[in-house]
């Protein structure tokens, strides 16, 4: 623009009398005498050799316009300022040279001074010739990141109707960033009007209303711009687009599949084309199109999602009659993933390192016993070594407990006796009698309460592959049994050394009695721990029923003191048989003649059947927490 | 190797029955770095864990051949509470038939937990707790190891040096890694399976199977 109206030499006539005439230079002289006899082209020369060679050259004014414009028009900038600040020291510093001034920072990349200097200019400048500058201005206020200064100044200044197309373009786009849809609507559909209609500025005119979501317009708008340019792929998608929001299918089909015929490679119009078809009921097209859309694209979510609606949708080749508009039903889109065939193609040609390898060898090794017993009594070792280390550092009582525990209980059964004056009634040492009585039943009570938390308490020790559920379960039960053995043998030797003198009779019977216990608190723990998972609270059924298996298994009585008909019901109770057992061998007026061993261990190899079966049977459900 | 014979695992859930593995038959070798690729939840800590024998499968079984498997790289949770650390590293020395004293030695070394040896492990922090792990891990040669989504324990400046000390010590080892993240498995791993809808997928090749996760796996 600048460069179109300085070459109009009659423009802007400036007098001379400005310029102090003294003040001219020769160069100045010559250049003066050669643009007025009209010989441009020397003038041009003789004005850029005074400006490179770094001397004072003042042109006459009228030719300062036309002489900046030809400076322009050939890039030399940097002289078109050297220029503009001659004649601003000569003390020229009216609107024009401000504005030239400007104008030369700016394309000299000296933004910031040129906005100033321009507002200046603009301020100073004729109601006429404002805009003019004020549009260079906005564009270099938008440039130093002042949008709305810049915009405030394009709202002002912009006329549509003399305005260039590059200010026209640097508006909207400030307008577009500063997001004033409705300013960019206006503003494009006045340039349209007042400059004619270009594709790029309908484009941008379809988009804000696509995005205002009025439909209808962005339509039509897109339509007028297709015309204009039929090449531009985007205006016919933005129209295929706001046909597919219409909502009316039919005018959608034909307006999507025509963006197509010309548009292969917009994967979005053939999402959109068919989800309307299977809107229209023509599943058949919809899934060829659907199939046609490489796997790679953006829009795989929704082809996969639309494909799994039309999979279930009946035979292949039969077009459904459903009319357009009514409800179709909703499918079921989960499908089977062995029978997807990528997965199907995949598992089929297994990779060579994947290939099950095991060969019966393999499994028959697991067989061999003296491995597994090797393996097992090596872990069961480690296990119990673990868990008595763990039991002396707990607290400060430490394994102490395990002998303070009983010790306690035998003191308090025994001064109860001993108050009730029932001592003289047990027929044995009434210490002894206790002893012999709450021991083995502690057997049975701990080996129990072991068991039925062992696998939840122990399940990160399962970590070590070497550690096998049933190590834990043998290392516990191990444990207990071996500790009650020797607190037993412990209070019966103290017992025969500083209280009572009494008949040992066979140990192996006492073993194999607490044995039977131990087995049947293996077997109660692991059935009672296992059953817990289908109702967790039959375990505390189960410890309200051992408190009552306390009282009546031999902890305060023996079979033969009870009055024959209790003693009948008595004896249905297994415990009591083994506590029975281990009593007569401290007294043998205690043998018990109602004491039936194989009854007791029936019971106890049952219970421990029905505790393995059980651990057996839920033990992965156990584990699953 | 790992052989998976028939294994399948299923949870019963309030809500019912939740599929983890389908019926799956194959060998998972332990002398290659093997990687499991799955979204979250869809049961690869479950399959770890299946390895390890912590989980048990609903039927079938898995048989561990010729391997010395480690425990989950860097697992906390097998060390006894009220023992101490010393204690803690006897048993599992004795347990996997080591030298205790080297293994001691060198798994103080590493885990930085100084004085707090002769203290009861509860007392521990998290961070201590997973540097005494991890050194554990390290101090002892397995053939293969399993790893749950991260190599390395602590704070970021330990997590690096156990990342790059336990690289070195498992050159030549196998491992079987679990991960949601492609990045991960591609770093460490040379084959994959990939956890799709309760089907490990095999892939002699790691691109392939990251791009079936990426095609395939995504919601």
């Amino acid at each position: 623009m600048l460069v179109m109206l300085a070459r109009d030499r009659r423009t802007y006539p400036v007098s001379l009398s400005v310029v102090d005439q003294s003040s001219r230079s020769v160069q100045a002289e010559e250049f003066s005498r050669a643009y007025a006899a009209g010989e441009e082209d020397a003038a041009i020369a003789i004005a850029i050799a005074a400006l490179e060679a770094e001397t004072p050259f003042i042109p006459p004014f009228e030719s300062l316009w036309w002489l900046c414009g030809e400076l322009i028009a050939r890039r030399r900038y940097r002289l078109g300022l050297e220029l503009t600040e001659q004649v601003w020291k000569q003390g020229y510093r009216g609107w024009r040279a401000l504005y030239l001034r400007g104008v030369f920072l700016a394309l000299s990349r000296e933004i910031e001074p040129a906005a100033e200097i321009l507002e200046t200019a603009r301020r100073e400048a004729p109601e006429g010739r404002r805009s003019e500058i004020a549009l260079i201005e906005a564009r270099l206020r938008a440039m130093m990141g002042q949008t709305g200064n810049a915009l405030s100044l394009f709202r002002e200044h912009l006329k549509f109707d003399h305005a260039s197309e590059r200010a026209v373009a640097a508006a909207l786009r400030i307008a577009l960033r500063e997001d004033q849809k409705d300013l960019v609507i206006q503003w494009t559909e006045r340039a349209n009007k007042a400059l004619g209609a270009t594709a790029a500025r309908t484009r941008l005119l379809a988009e804000m209303h696509f995005e205002n979501g009025e439909w209808q317009k962005a339509r039509a708008t897109a339509e007028s711009g297709v015309r204009l340019d039929p090449n531009d792929l985007v205006l016919g998608r933005i129209a295929a687009r706001s046909a597919y929001r219409e909502g009316r299918i039919a005018p959608a089909i034909a307006r999507l599949e025509s963006q197509l015929a010309l548009d292969d490679a917009w994967v979005e119009g053939k999402i959109l084309l068919s989800r309307c078809l299977v809107k229209g009921g023509r599943d058949k097209e919809a899934r060829r199109i659907l199939k046609g859309i490489g796997a790679a694209s953006s829009h795989e979510e929704e082809r996969r999602e639309l494909l799994a609606g039309l999979r279930n949708a009946g035979a292949d080749d039969v077009l459904e009659a459903v009319p357009p508009g009514t409800p179709r039903k909703k499918r079921g889109n989960k499908q089977d993933v062995l029978q997807d065939p990528e997965v199907r193609k995949i598992m089929s040609n297994m990779p060579a390192e994947f290939v099950p390898r095991w060969t019966p060898e393999t499994l028959a090794a697991r067989g061999n016993p003296l491995i597994a017993i090797g393996r097992l009594s090596h872990s069961v070792r480690t296990l119990m070594l673990r868990e008595m280390m763990a039991r002396f550092g707990r607290h400060e009582l430490g394994y102490l407990w395990a002998v303070l525990e009983p010790m306690m209980h035998v003191l308090v059964i025994s001064l109860i006796f001993y108050f009730i004056r029932a001592r003289d009634a047990l027929g044995m040492n009434m210490v002894l009698f206790v002893t012999t009585g709450v021991v083995p039943l502690f057997v049975y009570l701990k080996t129990y309460n072991q068991l039925t938390n062992a696998l939840k308490q122990n399940r990160p020790l399962l970590n070590h592959s070497r550690v096998q559920p049933m190590d834990i379960f043998f290392a516990r039960s191990i444990l207990e049994l071996f500790t009650h053995i020797f607190v037993l043998i412990l209070f019966v030797t103290f017992i025969y050394v500083f209280v009572d003198k009494y008949t040992f009779g066979n140990a192996l019977s006492v073993l194999v009695n607490l044995f039977g216990l131990w087995i049947f608190g293996i077997g109660a723990g692991l059935a009672l721990g296992s059953l817990a998972v289908f109702v967790e609270s039959i375990k505390n059924v189960m410890d309200g029923l051992n408190r009552l298996l306390y009282i009546t298994s031999g902890v305060f009585f023996t079979l033969d003191m009870m009055p024959a008909s209790v003693a009948q019901y008595m004896a249905y109770n297994p415990l009591l048989h083994f506590v029975d057992g281990v009593r007569g061998n401290f007294n043998p007026l205690m043998g018990g003649t109602r004491v039936d061993i194989v009854y007791a261990f029936s019971w106890a190899v049952g219970i421990l059947a029905l505790g393995l079966l059980a651990d057996r049977a839920l033990r992965s459900r156990v584990l699953d927490r | 190797m790992i052989h998976l014979i028939d294994v399948e695992k299923h949870f019963n859930t309030d809500v019912g029955i939740r599929q983890v593995l389908r019926e799956t038959r194959l060998s998972i070798p332990t002398d290659k770095r093997v990687g499991v690729l799955g979204r979250n939840g869809a049961g690869k800590s479950t399959l770890l864990n299946m390895v390890a024998g912590v989980d048990q499968p609903s039927s079938g079984m898995i048989v561990r051949e010729n391997a010395r498997l480690s425990w989950p790289l860097g697992y906390a949770g097998g060390f006894h509470g009220d023992l101490t650390a010393r204690e803690n590293i006897s048993f599992v020395a004795r347990l996997y038939g080591v030298d205790y004293e080297k293994t001691f030695e060198l798994t103080e070394d590493f885990a930085e937990i100084g004085s707090y040896v002769d203290m009861p492990v509860r007392t521990y922090s998290g961070g201590m707790k997973s540097r005494l792990a991890f050194g554990l891990s390290l101090a002892i040669k397995f053939d293969c190891y399993l790893i749950d989504e991260t190599i390395g324990a602590g704070d970021r400046f330990f997590r690096a040096k156990s990342r790059q000390v336990f690289l070195e010590q498992s050159k030549g080892a196998g491992m079987l890694l679990v991960s949601h993240s492609e990045a991960t498995i591609r770093e460490y791993c040379e084959i994959a399976l990939v956890l799709f809808d309760g089907v490990l997928v095999p892939f002699a090749d790691i691109e392939d199977a990251i791009d079936f996760y990426m095609r395939r796996c995504a919601p």
